[in-house]
């Protein structure tokens, strides 16, 4: 049996299927332990192309906010992304899916949210709430801020939903507040759908607010990290440098290290292995790489995860590129 | 039916009081959230969401709903919400959102208990 | 004959179109009509903006009328009325989304395109036999399969109809001219539905966005900081009128100047900040 409509019991996914709405509402079954209806709603979900006619909205998309005078910098995730978990949804956990084509995007509330978020906990005296910087980019309660945070959405092209599950621990813990937690307690796996893939963050407003906004998303993004999960390495994006600005392999590699280094020890074992990913995409001279590498082995070691990391691939082939 | 939606104040006030102390909290909760989640998920998808999920509170919050639209038990009510066709389907669910209203209301000045909560 | 134009409203993003009362559920629904229920943009709020926009000072005050402080001197040549809701984009089993209309929609278009000197809107409104149908095009329908269209949890039996075909062509030249293939996305997913689907469409299936505040330290919802907003969904499109009513400027001038403005994105209804509202705007009639 089925918890959709009796009518609606046997319909399968189509190609064309609006991903939002099929995770939404065709859930086959609702019950707890129907583990496979959720399991088959999420892998439905990511199997549903991003449709044909996204790429011809997507290229009208940039050519308004374009004539619109905002400004575009596309931004990749550094893994996975899981922006929207926490709405009203059957899956309890779910990804932000765009109402009318379905593709994931980071809604423009969440970047604005995250960088306000980021100022008042890492920016100085000048950026205090309360400030005229602060108030012109992000506003208070009496005013609108100044910059304009549209959604990002997605560049078209690419798979951009996976499924992926988050293991509940010690369920009854955080049930029964007065069950300690206890190891025979079974890990729970709970599928949802995270997403991957490059946006395209889009800002406008008067000009140097823009680029200072884009310059907190950028820290905040990469550090700090957008949606839930945040803590196991979730959302984290690396803005792209803006297409304009001439940007030497050093400058890039200067401000990767920069960041490696900024980590709190407690951060690194979430978010070190987003700095390897970055690593391994960035084209620029072996120098540099090298460079970069020496910094991520630094901060492992400095972080006393040494040891937990040696049969990781990941840091084997950081070492191996030291050799 | 904004005649019947005030028939059912009355009616839902009455199922509000008589939560009990420990059931406040997630009945006034799934409250707030139902009508929300009745948008997304759609009335036969929402309601069987708090049935399965919603622990007793849930229970009894689709009990008390199905009490007010005239069903027998909750158990009746998922049934139509499922085997209705489309006009009906539409009807029952106005009418579930309209009961909610209610209940969304008293969940805040009887139960003291706020959205986000 | 009136001295009048019909426009379009083309929502890129949500567009949080007026705040409504929060009755009920959602805490900032958008606006609708009190007689109707349909959802649309004040043409106030449409006009303030075009006038904000328009930065030739002189003209603006022909067009627009002096600033509030001197409104006394004359009144504005131009008029906007409330941009009102054509087609609601539904999320669709089949075709990712449908454009869906209704009956009483589609006469009320007719009503305003008697205003305007247009003459080539199909003549028949397309009407559903009862509740369960879905009239579909005849040709290039992208939403169908076996005879069905889903919209979002709702099973409509579909009947293909020439005179939808006609009507979404119309639509399609009139909102995307020179542009083949957005006219071929409407014929693919225009529908029209029975009066109520509509007006329950209306109420259930547009955009609802779960909004929080979190405390900074503990990561928790505020007291008070989860709300929910309503917006009209990305790929909206309302119409209304622009009329002209020469006080300081000629028709000409109004709707030159209108035609200028419209030339880029405006950017209507509330919650800017968060890249609501980007709309992209079209004038049709007259010549």
């Amino acid at each position: 049996m089925s918890t959709r409509r009796a009518t609606l019991a046997n319909e399968q996914k189509k190609p064309t299927t609006n991903a939002g709405l099929w995770l939404d509402k065709f859930v086959r079954h609702q019950a707890e332990e129907d583990k496979n209806s959720r399991r088959d709603l999420v892998r439905d979900v990511s199997d549903i192309p991003v449709p044909e006619e996204y790429a011809r909205w997507f290229e009208r998309w940039r050519r308004v906010l374009n004539d619109y005078g905002a400004k575009c910098r596309v931004a990749e995730v550094l893994g996975r992304m899981a922006v929207g978990l926490g709405e009203e949804s059957v899956l309890e956990t779910s990804v932000a899916l765009h109402h009318t084509y379905g593709v994931p995007y980071i809604p423009g509330s969440a970047l604005k949210g995250l960088a306000a978020s980021f100022t008042r906990q890492y920016l100085g005296e000048e950026w205090r709430p309360g400030t005229d910087a602060f108030r012109i980019v992000f506003g208070d309660r009496d005013n609108a801020g100044h910059v304009i945070f549209f959604d990002a959405l997605p560049l078209p092209g690419s798979k951009l939903i996976y499924p992926d599950v988050i293991t509940v621990h010690h369920e009854d813990y955080y049930q029964k507040a007065d069950a300690p937690p206890a190891d025979w307690d079974d890990p729970n796996p709970v599928p949802f759908p995270s997403a991957s893939g490059k946006y395209m963050v889009a800002l406008a407003g008067p000009d140097p607010w823009v680029k200072a906004a884009f310059d907190i998303l950028e820290h905040a993004l990469l550090n700090l990290g957008v949606g839930a999960k945040t803590s196991s390495g979730y959302g984290r994006l690396r803005l792209e440098p803006d297409p304009f600005v001439a940007n030497t392999d050093r400058e890039k590699a200067d401000r990767l290290i920069g960041q490696i280094q900024a980590l709190r020890t407690s951060e690194v074992a979430g978010r070190i292995q987003a700095f390897y990913e970055q690593w391994r995409k960035l084209g620029v001279s072996s120098v540099h790489k090298r460079r970069i590498a020496e910094a991520i082995v630094a901060k492992v070691k400095e972080a006393g995860r040494e040891k937990k990391s040696l049969d990781k691939d990941w840091y084997k082939e950081l070492l191996e590129s030291l050799r | 039916m904004r005649t019947r939606n005030q028939e059912y104040a009355a009616q839902i006030f009455e199922q509000v009081t008589q939560v009990s102390e420990e059931e406040r909290k997630k009945y006034g909760s799934l409250a707030h959230r139902l009508p929300v989640l009745i948008r997304t998920a759609g009335l036969a998808q929402a309601l069987a969401f708090v049935d399965a999920r919603g622990k007793e509170p849930g229970k009894r919050l689709l009990n008390d709903l199905a009490t007010v639209l005239r069903f027998e038990d909750k158990d009746k009510l998922l049934e139509r919400s499922r085997q209705a066709e489309l006009p009906e389907y539409m009807c029952l669910t106005r009418d579930v959102l309209g009961a909610l209203a209610w209940y969304k209301r008293f969940a805040q000045s009887v139960l003291g208990v706020d959205a986000g909560a | 004959m009136m001295n009048a134009r019909l426009l379009f409203v083309h929502a890129l993003s949500p567009l949080h179109a007026g705040t409504g009362q929060g009755v009920g559920v959602i805490d900032l629904p958008v606006a609708r009509e009190k007689a109707t229920g349909l959802p649309y943009l004040p043409g106030s709020s449409l006009k303030g903006v075009l006038r904000d926009a328009c930065e030739d000072n002189e003209m603006r005050k022909k067009v627009f009328g002096p600033d509030t402080s001197r409104a006394d001197e004359h009144a504005g040549s131009v008029q906007i009325s409330d941009q009102r809701i054509l087609l609601l984009p539904v999320r669709s089993l089949k075709g990712t989304f449908a454009w869906v209309t209704s009956p009483y929609i589609l006469r009320r278009l007719i009503r305003d395109v008697e205003y305007v000197e247009v003459s080539d809107t199909p003549s028949d409104v397309p009407v559903p036999a009862s509740i369960s149908y879905c009239l579909v095009s005849d040709v290039r329908c992208k939403i169908e399969e076996n005879n069905r269209v889903i919209l979002e949890d709702l099973d409509l039996i579909a009947k293909a109809s020439n005179n939808v075909r006609e009507w979404a062509e119309w639509l399609g030249g009139q909102l995307f001219p020179d542009d083949q293939t957005w006219q071929e996305m409407v014929t693919a997913r225009f529908c029209v539905v029975h009066d109520d689907v509509m007006s329950f469409l209306l109420d259930t299936a547009t955009e609802v966005f779960a909004r929080v505040r979190l405390h900074e330290c503990t990561k928790t919802v505020e007291e008070g900081g989860l709300w929910y907003e309503e917006a009209l969904p990305t790929e909206t499109i309302l119409a209304g009128l622009v009329v002209a009513t020469p006080v300081k400027a000629e028709p000409k001038e109004v709707f030159e100047t209108i035609r200028k403005l419209i030339e880029k994105p405006l950017q209507l209804g509330g919650k800017a900040t968060v890249g609501r509202g980007l709309c992209r705007l079209r004038m049709t009639g007259g010549n």
